[in-house]
């Protein structure tokens, strides 16, 4: 009887993990062709459902019908696990995060680092479709993303550490509960602008979409995919959007915390809000070139990521 | 273990789901067979079909190696901020030795012009 609760309890939440992912992606989809449209004024797709909410889905049950192209030159194993690991940590990283005081799956005492340690794993499936596609293009889509992801790792890494420092733990549910009075990026500014500005290039997201720039290198690493695999790369994509913005929110914009709104409301309006800003981005900058992205990366974000450092530890200490 | 069980769980379940999305697309995706098609993508010219063997400039691994020096020191930094608080100036002046130390290889490489991408 206990046996049969666990497995119903656990096969609810895979249920509403899986589901949210997809109307996520689905509705990120959306949004973005929207904002794009708008900023370009343009009206963006208007014809199914009411200002084209339903096109996505359209879209998505097009692609389940789309041929699956397997390259005959290709290196197999990397080129047909690369789309499940890239659905991999995307998919795990949800269970840990809390978007309302007890409206989590999993809470755990070193949550920060379980969400690093997964999405990391995100390049290696970069890496494994570039490899395996055996392509020109996706080669070098695929070293260029890992060159970029190896450089902004780390100040991603660094950047946090303030904030760890000052509430003194790893636990996402920790860090929200010490923000009841004031946002950590009030506190820690200049941490909350290198964090965010690393984690898109980590989403391989423009100014700092290298690794798939489709007017240099086709379609960089996802060249040689289609039909439901590039539907993977695509959906993974979108869901780590969503993450690293849920992560900033966590770590630096108070999480659930907010007057008069429902938790959980709260949560996901500052959420979709910082997804906003990054299409904004996305359709304001050009892309960058690989070594103005290095430099910003080793020369400017890392030091001053540690001068964030040394100034966090000499405050706490006095 | 603990702890971590319900991970394993909803890893195998991801894999149910991948595989999920693969078996519905193979019963409603066509599948027509022609030699062209399967061909690697090359912009419409014919295609190397040899593997794609290219070597790459050493600044790839130049900044793999110093990714790890830096991440290993993360690994260092972590645990340290949790408790940099309780243990109070001895921790911070622990910490800053460590970094200035980190810092002198760091800034040879950049003299060097190991950080320099061209």
């Amino acid at each position: 009887m206990d046996m049969l609760l666990v497995m119903l309890k656990i096969g609810m939440y895979a249920a509403i993990v899986i589901g949210f992912i997809t109307v996520n992606a689905l509705f990120l989809v959306w949004m973005e062709r929207k904002v794009s449209a708008k900023i370009q004024l343009r009206h963006g797709p208007m014809e199914v459902g009411w200002h084209g909410t339903f096109q996505t889905f359209a879209d998505a049950i097009k692609l389940f019908g789309k041929e699956l192209i397997t390259p005959v030159n290709i290196d197999k194993v990397p080129y047909l696990l690369a789309p499940m690991l890239a659905m991999f940590p995307t998919i795990l990283i949800f269970l840990v995060i809390p978007i309302g005081e007890n409206l989590h799956i999993l809470d755990l005492n070193v949550g920060v680092l379980y969400i690093f340690a997964f999405s990391a794993l995100g390049v290696l499936s970069i890496f494994m479709a570039g490899y395996g596609s055996n392509n020109k293009y996706s080669m070098l889509g695929a070293v260029r993303g890992v060159a970029q992801s190896l450089a902004y790792e780390i100040p991603l890494l660094l950047s946090i550490l303030g904030v760890i420092m000052i509430c003194g733990t790893l636990n996402l549910k920790g860090i929200v509960m010490a923000q009841d009075n004031v946002w950590f990026v009030l506190y820690q500014p200049l941490a909350f602008v290198i964090f965010f500005i690393s984690t898109l290039a980590e989403t391989n997201r423009a100014p700092f979409d290298l690794p798939e720039a489709e007017s240099e290198i086709i379609a960089g690493f996802h060249t040689e995919y289609s039909g439901i695999r590039f539907a993977m790369f695509f959906l993974s994509e979108y869901t780590h959007m969503f993450i690293v913005s849920a992560l900033a929110t966590i770590l630096f914009l108070g999480g659930w915390n907010g007057p008069f709104l429902p938790e959980p409301v709260w949560f996901l309006l500052k959420v979709y809000f910082l997804i906003f800003m990054m299409m904004w981005i996305r359709f304001t900058f050009p892309r960058i070139r690989i070594d103005q992205l290095m430099t910003l990366g080793w020369k400017i974000l890392i030091p001053l990521a540690l001068v964030n450092l040394l100034v966090t530890g000499i405050v706490l200490k006095l | 273990m603990g702890d971590f069980t319900p991970l394993f769980i909803y890893g195998g379940l991801v894999l149910f789901v991948t595989c999920v999305m693969l078996v519905m697309t193979g019963l409603f995706a066509p599948f027509r067979t022609s030699e062209v098609k399967f061909q690697t993508y090359e912009s419409g010219v014919q295609a190397e079909t040899a593997l794609f063997q290219k070597r790459f400039p050493l600044k790839h691994y130049l900044v793999a190696l110093l990714f790890l020096v830096f991440d290993i020191e993360v690994v260092f930094l972590y645990p340290w901020a949790v408790v940099a608080k309780e243990i109070g100036s001895f921790a911070f002046f622990e910490m800053a030795f460590f970094m200035v130390a980190l810092l002198v290889g760091f800034a040879y490489v950049w003299r060097k012009g190991g950080l320099t991408w061209d």
